[in-house]
């Protein structure tokens, strides 16, 4: 069968496939959006005795609270969306659940008088939604059943990727109070994944490592921390596809590949951190060795070769074969060796 | 050409910053009234004024004072040259609109900016450049060789090299008001100049002459992503366009004359080159909810590549499909499929062509390949106190064509078992253990084993609120029989020898707040990877009486590596801050070539040791002058000992000096 009888075969399939993708999940959806983790459900929806107050009047009518709201309003949750359209309402209860218990008792003249005496005037917080306590699943849910339709690829293979199933939650990483965006900045997210992956930032104290200590090298130009196609929650696709972001003279296709071995950096590539030069996995010849045989290291009269040809031939094997990556053009002996 | 192209970038993100500013106002009156911002009373009575988040931020101006000594190693990423230096941090949201920028500039090779931009949630901008310096080490062709057939030649032996590394990653999304559809294009340039060590070869084997020189880098490429997704109730869609160009400008094709081999005729040749890509692809996501007890996504890519120098092409097709369940809060399931189908496209032969020859040689087919990934999970938690994970991966691939690749085998498997075990035994200590166990059918290359066993432990130990412990440790072990090597003469697979891995790594930190005002951190890394395996030199006995390989056997190989580092974080007064790191690491590593011939005149170990040490130190002081300015004071010193050839010797000392003012 041609490739092409191949992929027309496969896009039939393909679309055959969809539709019934898109009514099995529609089915899925309509019938019971969350309640299959009934039980999330229940720690999420905070105190059934509780109704909703409004962000008016909870946290906002304490006065240390009107920064946290400031940020708050300024996040692109805070840009409420209008209720025809169907999409979630965020403010403080929406994470936080229904707080008129929280302020039961409160009064205007209360607050007001203790804030003149300089006290404030603390709400009964033990009736909210303890997020702390929560389950990792559960704390997730919180902000996936509003980013669950709001088209938020980002998370598109969240729930099958590496974090959540070792239930790493959002909270880690995401401080929704903290700032306007609720994103990590590049330069945060070393110091943010370290503080989990310790020995990751322990292997760019080798001496060869990309620059990630010096701050022009980042966590998230290689990893996605919501998951991703690849293993280890890369960005792209594959190994290559992670390094030829920044390394494009690597991409290829060539006409003399190194087999498939350049398909994956890996295997001769330690990315955090090598004790070697330009991040190798072992030092040259070692490197070329494990899978080549050296050159003729006797002469032709049986004796072993001098010194000078053995220090040309097991020093650094890509003094020669300088295009090990691939080469478009064919070596003087013929065929592709890499060396030119 | 440099300025030029990085003015350009700068241009784009100040202009996007400038626009986005500029028709703030006029978007803001588009819009409509912002909802009430928050009342700061119980009830309703007081109209609050709108929210206005203020404008908050610093910006600093210093200059750094560089010196360095001998090799740039110890100066890796850092531009050898005194410079200014400037920075501006800035928050504001006069709401609808946000802005952000963080910017530090060391020098004009060294920079750091990430600027953005939003108006509700219906614009999001946002650009990311920074620039490294990178010093690149220069290898030595200093010796002696054997002239005539042995020669090496360095062209330029007192140069130093260098690249000039620059990304600007751009990003910019926009959401139909109302509605979660939204179109979005991110945009990745990358710029590398400098000048890079070349080395080459002219001639063969048995008329080596070794070449090094200089060669101008001046490379860029260009990724542009574009895309579109929507909530379509059900099912939430996203269809995305990518782009990618590599070009390698002016200096893709380097020229020397060749002297005659075999068939070839000596003649000025090609080589070196470095092609001209580009890459389109296009993909399809589709997911479910992500809050049903069911979620899936699936993704479905077609990547083409080519090249344009030798009009190399490859299609790979990609598919994803994820699948979650959790039937019950103690239970989770899970299972992932990946497969990936490459098809390269290579001719039969190529033809070389010099200033006066031309000679036509044959070409291997590219791999071809389908690879099925398939993986299955469960998680079991019992209790808050422990989470059991178990997963198994099935990997097959299968590469199509290889009849040429005689070493390659048409199908590799791979089976993965993992255990982990998450546990909180006491109430201040945290365990992770996890155990991997990896089996290869026909591995395709020898440093990929046959079985592998790793072992992982970490721990979490608080004794008291201003102590933190942590410990890990990682074990793995790989085995594998029977080694695949290839002899030229007579042309035949050889499939003997073993080899045995360990890799050791382990970390120690200790974290202290010593008093509110002192807080150290120490830490000890030690890392160590040792394999034995047999090795195959090629054997000459005379022309047309071949024979096999000489074999050494049991090769033991190692790398060490010993890091500790010390930081210190002191605040003697308020306005006082001190910050202090050591970091001394040492790295070991050795190869024991046996002398397979007998006599020989050398020791092949000799020739790639490796013996270094690192020492780097840091002290930052910031002294607050005023609520609103500070003075800091940095101080960097890096020294490499290459204690094996001296070769890379060397030391950076950097002084900073700046006046921040707050604002």
């Amino acid at each position: 069968m041609s490739t092409r009888e191949h992929h027309l075969n496969k896009l039939c399939l393909l679309l055959l496939v969809i539709p019934a993708f898109i009514s099995g999940c529609s089915g899925l959806k309509e019938s019971k959006p969350i309640l299959p983790i009934r039980e999330y459900e229940k720690m999420i929806v905070g105190n059934l005795y509780a109704d909703y107050v409004g962000t008016r009047n909870c946290l906002a009518a304490c006065h240390e609270h009107d920064r946290l709201k400031l940020f708050f309003d300024a996040s692109t949750m805070g840009a409420q969306l209008k209720k025809e359209s169907g999409m979630p309402l965020v403010d403080c209860e929406s994470c936080h659940g229904p707080g008129s218990l929280a302020i039961q008792g409160l009064t205007k003249e209360l607050v007001e008088s203790n804030a003149k005496q300089g006290i404030k005037t603390a709400c009964d917080f033990k009736t909210l939604i303890d997020l702390k306590k929560l389950p990792a699943t559960a704390q997730s849910l919180i902000c996936l059943k509003c980013h669950t339709v709001n088209a938020t690829f980002n998370l598109h293979n969240w729930n099958a990727g590496l974090h959540a199933l070792n239930e790493v939650s959002c909270f880690p990483c995401h401080d929704i109070h903290a700032g306007p965006d609720l994103k990590v900045t590049p330069l945060a997210s070393g110091k943010l994944c370290f503080s989990c992956h310790q020995s990751a930032q322990a292997q760019f104290s080798l001496p060869s490592h990309h620059p990630l200590k010096e701050g022009r090298v980042f966590c998230v130009d290689c990893h996605n921390p919501h998951g991703g196609f690849a293993d280890h929650s890369l960005l792209q696709d594959s190994v290559k596809e992670t390094c030829v972001q920044c390394h494009p003279d690597k991409r290829g296709p060539f006409l003399y590949q190194h087999a498939d071995v350049a398909e994956n950096c890996l295997n001769c590539h330690s990315p955090h951190g090598s004790v070697n030069s330009r991040l190798l996995n072992a030092r040259e010849p070692f490197l070329c060795l494990q899978c080549h045989d050296g050159h003729r290291i006797n002469t032709e009269a049986g004796g072993s070769i001098s010194a000078q040809r053995a220090r040309a031939f097991y020093t650094r094997c890509t003094d020669c074969h300088s295009t090990i990556h691939g080469s478009d053009v064919p070596s003087t002996s013929g065929g592709g060796r890499f060396t030119q | 050409m440099r300025c030029k192209k990085r003015y350009c970038i700068l241009h784009v993100s100040v202009i996007g910053i400038a626009l986005g500013w500029a028709v703030a106002p006029a978007m803001a009156a588009d819009g409509e009234a912002l909802p009430a911002a928050g009342v700061t009373t119980v009830n309703h009575e007081k109209q609050e004024p709108a929210v206005y988040y203020e404008t908050e931020g610093d910006y600093y101006l210093g200059y750094r004072w560089v010196s360095d000594d001998d090799s740039l190693k110890a100066a890796e990423y850092i531009y050898p040259h005194s410079s200014v230096t400037f920075g501006l941090d800035l928050l504001s949201c006069p709401l609808p609109y946000r802005y952000h920028m963080n910017a530090e500039f060391l020098s004009n090779y060294d920079f750091y900016t990430d600027a953005g931009f939003a108006y509700k949630d219906l614009v999001l901008f946002r650009d990311i450049l920074v620039g490294v310096h990178h010093n690149l080490e220069h290898f030595n062709y200093q010796y002696a060789g054997e002239p005539p057939d042995l020669v090496y030649t360095d062209r330029n032996p007192g140069d130093d090299y260098y690249v000039d590394f620059v990304s600007n990653l751009l990003s910019l999304r926009l959401k139909a008001p109302d509605f979660p559809f939204h179109t979005f294009l991110n945009h990745r340039h990358i710029e590398r100049e400098g000048r890079d060590q070349q080395r080459f070869l002219l001639g063969d084997f048995n008329d080596t002459h070794k070449i090094s020189e200089a060669r101008d880098v001046d490379w860029s490429s260009n990724a542009l992503k574009l895309g579109t997704n929507s909530h379509l109730g059900p099912v939430e869609v996203e269809y995305a366009f990518d782009q990618a160009k590599f070009n390698p400008d002016g200096s893709e094709i380097l020229y020397d004359p060749y002297p005659a081999s075999g068939d070839r005729h000596a003649d000025i040749y090609p080589h070196n080159v470095v092609p001209e890509t580009e890459s389109s692809a296009h993909s399809m996501k589709m997911h479910s909810s992500y809050t049903g007890g069911i979620v899936t996504a699936a993704t479905v890519s077609n990547l083409y590549q080519k090249n344009n120098y030798s009009r190399i092409e490859s299609t790979t097709w990609k598919g994803a499909f994820d699948f979650s369940w959790i039937p019950d809060p103690l239970v989770g399931l899970f299972f992932k499929y990946r497969h990936t189908d490459v098809d390269m496209d290579t001719p039969d032969t190529v033809t070389l062509t010099g200033l006066s020859n031309s000679l036509n040689y044959p070409v291997r087919q590219g791999v071809s390949y389908d690879k099925d990934v398939f993986s299955l999970s469960s998680r079991y938690r019992p209790g808050n106190l422990l989470s059991l994970l178990a997963s198994y991966e099935f990997s097959h691939l299968d590469r199509k064509d290889v009849g040429e690749w005689v070493v390659l085998p048409g199908q590799s498997n791979i089976h993965t078992i993992n255990f982990t075990a998450n546990a909180k035994p006491l109430d201040k200590v945290k365990v992770k253990a996890s155990y991997e166990y990896k089996n290869y059918s026909q591995p395709a290359y020898n440093n990929t084993p046959d079985s592998s066993n790793k072992l992982r432990l970490t721990t979490t130990y608080l004794p008291v609120p201003w102590l933190n412990v942590y410990l890990e440790y990682i074990l793995a072990l790989t085995e594998r029989n029977s080694l695949n090597y290839l002899n030229s003469d007579p042309a035949l697979l050889l499939e003997i020898g073993e080899r045995d891995g360990r890799h050791d790594q382990f970390l120690v930190s200790l974290t202290t707040e010593l008093s509110p005002k002192v807080s150290l951190t120490a830490s000890w890394f030690y890392q160590r990877w040792d394999v034995e395996q047999d090795l195959a030199y090629g054997k000459w006995l005379m022309a047309g009486a071949g024979d096999l390989p000489y074999l050494d056997v049991g090769v033991p190989y190692t790398d060490e590596a010993n890091s500790f580092s010390l930081a210190i974080f002191y605040l003697p007064r308020q306005d006082l801050t001190v910050t202090a790191d050591l970091t001394y690491t040492i790295t070991k590593g050795k190869t024991g070539y046996d002398d397979v011939v007998g006599g020989e005149p050398f020791s092949l170990s000799s020739f790639s040791a490796l013996k270094a040490s690192e020492t780097i130190c840091s002290l930052e002081i910031a002294k607050r002058l005023s609520k609103d300015w500070e003075v800091r004071l940095r101080s960097y010193m890096n020294i490499y000992n290459d204690r094996e050839y001296d070769r890379l010797d060397g030391n950076v000392f950097t002084t900073t000096f700046s006046i921040k003012r707050y604002f």
